[in-house]
């Protein structure tokens, strides 16, 4: 059974790493550039 | 009289007011100047100087600008008292 | 035609428009938000009352005519709308910074000759008020003819709901335009009538020929905006200036000359803009730049600066680890009672737990360095430094403008090489995106805080060697700039001239809540790659399965490929197991602290916390031997691709890697080779 959780993790992983490897060299920002983003200044947005 | 005499940007004493008299032709990109409102007829004041060959810092038409020797060698202005 | 209705925002760089934008839109933007300078369109939702529109934030521009690559985005793209009136926005909102009134209506009037709707928005208000001015905000309506002006203070939040007022008001009127403004006299637009005859047939109203005519034959840069007619334009810009020389007109830099006559005029005649003050008294900014720009007071500053943020960094870095550790530790306790023994537990507790640790960690560090950032950028003292560095950066064949993008770079190398589209000569752009990504990212500050605290324990020796790596990353970078300016065929630049903003007090709330989320977003980005790897290391270091448990990882997979590749970077030092995280580092640079952990994780001999683990294992020799190598290496592969992107050609980012490379093994071996023979083994 624990093996079985095992594979299903590690097959994952390696696909997830592929896909992460992929998708950079595709639309580099995808990846990296999630951290600049501003969050929502909820006090401050204008309600109207 | 001796604040009437044409000098280059770049000789000018750092605190002094000018009036800009002409940009010299050979000035290259001379619209980028001339867009931030450095245009003859128009005051401006000398705030600082890096070294003797280093970059200016002016304030014209209200904001501060800078700008290295290389040009300010070819913007002829004439002194304020 | 879209439904939704599209709102340009458009104005001079420094006049608050990013700030406009962020209060209106708040979270709904759709593209990420770069720190310091807009280097391309971003859009957001607006709502109002239930409506909901496009507000589209555009890069600064001084005029219609591009200077830059990140100008030319925008001046093409007015262009367009000028070309194809379907592209033509809705409304177009110009922002003003109402302390430079004139410079920005420079800007501002021609918009108005677009004859697109629009609405003033005079910024900063708050700042020319309390120097003892005003603008009568009316006048100026009535005597340009847009929709409405408005005045604010964006970063106060103040006067905006009366901008989203006018914006309603606007969609809810039927509004005819009004004649635009007309500068030039009939001589002068006599000399344009081919010119204006050619943008005609393109599809431009007369008043949008008349303003293209102008700027074209005032501005040669003009010709990026009309790829397809370079050659007509030419010939019929040539013609027009002959027929204004004929007439004793010089048409260099008319437009100015012609637009600036126009505004004193009007400034003159109508009381638009008045002072109050009895004494003119120097501005804040005035005050401070008296020092910060002073050659020497200035640069002291500027490096006590530098070494304050250092030491800032290392000063916070005990503390927090420590602590990390410690809930780390009781989070494994957790796992290992709730998990029954037996593969998974390993899995979780060796594998995931200590991979994710890794990285967790150096949350406060990064946390600070982001706060640092932009703070530095939002108060306007970035501009400051690009003053104080401008000499200096050409003699290496650079200028000022480069200072900002490589300063971006010490938190990520992709928002500065896209920053690096403000520098207008392609030659310096390149050089400066070359060699950006030997400023050291975010992702390699774990591993040098690692291998520090691992072998020295006082705190100023810990910065110094710190800087120390940031120091060769930056020297390098401007030893390979003096390089390839020399080698680069192109011609540099003489010419610099950027503006400096006012001194802003940055909203202490905002660069909080936006160093946090830039934080967070690492930490969830690097995070889910790190747990990846972290099972894959976990699974290949764990088989094939073996019973003797001391050399258990010697011989998995993971042993089997770390010994294959020691013969090669043995010269640097590094063994298999260094080896195992120079290879994880090609996935994600930010996964090498925490592959280490992992490695040692599944070593069930010892308990150790990765700082002893590696200071039994190896030296400082060998540790300073690895961060070098981290200092040059590329290991990055979204760098890899941005570089291509910006460049349009694989040449640049393949030379990158090339020489990276190269610089990493030659300079890791020679410190570990040179060490070894001075005794430091």
């Amino acid at each position: 059974m624990d093996y079985i959780i095992l594979s299903i993790l590690f097959i994952f992983s390696v696909f997830y790493t592929i896909k992460y490897v992929l998708i950079t060299l595709i639309n580099p920002e995808s990846n990296k550039c999630n951290k600049c983003e501003i969050k929502k200044m909820s006090k401050n947005k204008i309600h109207n | 009289m001796n604040s009437n005499k044409n000098i280059t940007l770049s000789k000018l004493k750092i605190g002094s007011k000018a009036q800009i008299k002409s940009l010299d032709q050979k000035l290259q990109y001379k619209a980028r100047f001339t867009e931030m409102g450095i245009i003859p007829g128009k005051k401006i004041l000398l705030i600082q100087r890096y070294s003797k060959k280093g970059p200016l810092c002016i304030k014209v038409m209200g904001s501060f600008v800078m700008i290295r020797k290389q040009n300010a060698d070819k913007i002829i202005v004439s002194r304020m008292p | 035609m879209n439904s939704t209705p599209q709102i340009a925002l458009l104005g001079n760089p420094n006049s608050g428009k990013t700030a406009v934008f962020n209060q209106l839109t708040g979270m709904s933007q759709k593209v990420s938000n770069y720190p310091g300078v807009t280097v391309e369109k971003h859009i957001g939702k607006l709502s109002l009352s239930n409506k909901n529109y496009d507000l589209i934030d555009f890069p600064g521009i001084y005029g219609i005519i591009p200077n830059s690559l990140d100008e030319e985005i925008v001046c093409k793209e007015i262009y367009n709308w000028c070309a194809n009136k379907e592209t033509q926005p809705d409304l177009i909102v110009c922002i003003l910074d109402s302390n430079n009134i004139s410079r920005n209506l420079y800007l501002a009037t021609q918009i108005i000759d677009l004859e697109i709707p629009t609405i003033f928005a005079l910024n900063m208000i708050d700042l020319l008020e309390s120097s003892n001015k005003q603008i009568d905000a009316k006048l100026l309506r009535e005597k340009l003819g847009v929709f409405d002006v408005i005045t604010c203070c964006a970063l106060n939040n103040k006067g905006l709901i009366d901008l989203t007022q006018s914006i309603k008001k606007f969609f809810n009127t039927d509004y005819i335009k009004k004649k635009s403004l007309s500068v030039l006299d009939e001589l002068t637009k006599d000399c344009l009538v081919d010119l204006k005859d050619f943008f005609i047939k393109k599809g431009l109203t007369l008043s949008q020929s008349e303003l293209y005519s102008i700027n074209t034959v005032s501005n040669s840069k003009s010709l990026s905006l009309f790829k397809n007619d370079t050659e007509k334009i030419k010939q019929l810009t040539n013609k027009a200036e002959k027929k204004l020389s004929d007439n004793n007109i010089n048409s260099k830099s008319l437009n100015s000359i012609i637009r600036y006559d126009y505004l004193d005029k009007l400034f003159d005649k109508h009381n638009i803009l008045t002072d109050y003050r009895k004494i003119k008294v120097k501005s804040f900014t005035e005050k401070v730049d008296k020092y910060l720009i002073h050659p020497i007071i200035g640069t002291s500053v500027f490096l006590t600066l530098l070494f304050l943020v250092f030491w800032t960094l290392f000063k916070f870095a005990e503390y927090p680890m420590n602590l990390v550790e410690l809930l780390m530790g009781l989070i494994k306790d957790f796992s290992t009672q709730i998990i029954p023994n037996g593969i998974i537990q390993d899995l979780v507790v060796n594998g995931i737990l200590e991979g994710i640790g890794g990285i967790v960690i150096f949350i406060p560090q990064i946390l600070i360095l982001m706060f640092i950032l932009k703070f530095l950028e939002d108060s306007g003292y970035m501009a400051r430094a690009s003053f104080l560095m401008d000499r200096f950066m050409s003699k290496i064949g650079l200028h000022g403008g480069s200072v900002l993008p490589l300063m971006s770079g010490y938190a990520c190398a992709i928002p500065g090489i896209m920053a690096a589209r403000t520098i207008d000569n392609w030659k310096e752009r390149l050089i400066t995106i070359l060699i950006l990504p030997l400023t050291s990212c975010t992702a390699r500050l774990p591993v040098y805080v690692i291998m520090i605290t691992a072998f020295v324990d006082d705190t100023t020796t810990q910065t110094l060697l710190f800087m120390m790596m940031y120091l060769l990353g930056i020297i390098t970078a401007i030893i390979i700039a003096k390089i390839l300016s020399i080698f680069l065929k192109e011609k540099t630049n003489p010419s610099f001239i950027m503006e400096l903003p006012t001194y802003k007090k940055p909203i202490f709330k905002t660069l909080l809540i936006d160093s946090y989320s830039k934080t967070k977003a690492f930490v969830i980005d690097a995070g889910k790659i790190i747990f990846a790897i972290s099972i894959l290391l976990w699974v290949l270091a764990s088989f094939p399965e073996n019973e003797q448990n001391d050399v258990k990882i010697e011989n998995s997979y993971v042993g089997y490929i770390g010994k294959t590749i020691e013969p090669i970077i043995s010269p640097m030092g590094f063994d298999w197991k260094i080896g195992i995280g120079l290879i994880t580092s090609f996935a994600a640079r930010e996964t090498f602290v925490s592959t280490m952990s992992t490695i040692y994780g599944i070593d069930e001999k010892d308990n150790n916390n990765l700082k002893t683990n590696i200071s039994n294992d190896y030296n400082l020799l060998i540790a300073i031997s690895v961060m070098v190598f981290y200092v040059y290496a590329a290991q990055c592969m979204s760098t890899f691709a941005i570089i291509k992107r910006e460049t349009n050609t694989w040449k640049w980012p393949v030379f990158m890697i090339g020489y990276m490379t190269l610089l990493a093994y030659t300079a890791a071996t020679l410190v570990y080779q040179i060490g070894l023979i001075m005794g430091y083994a």
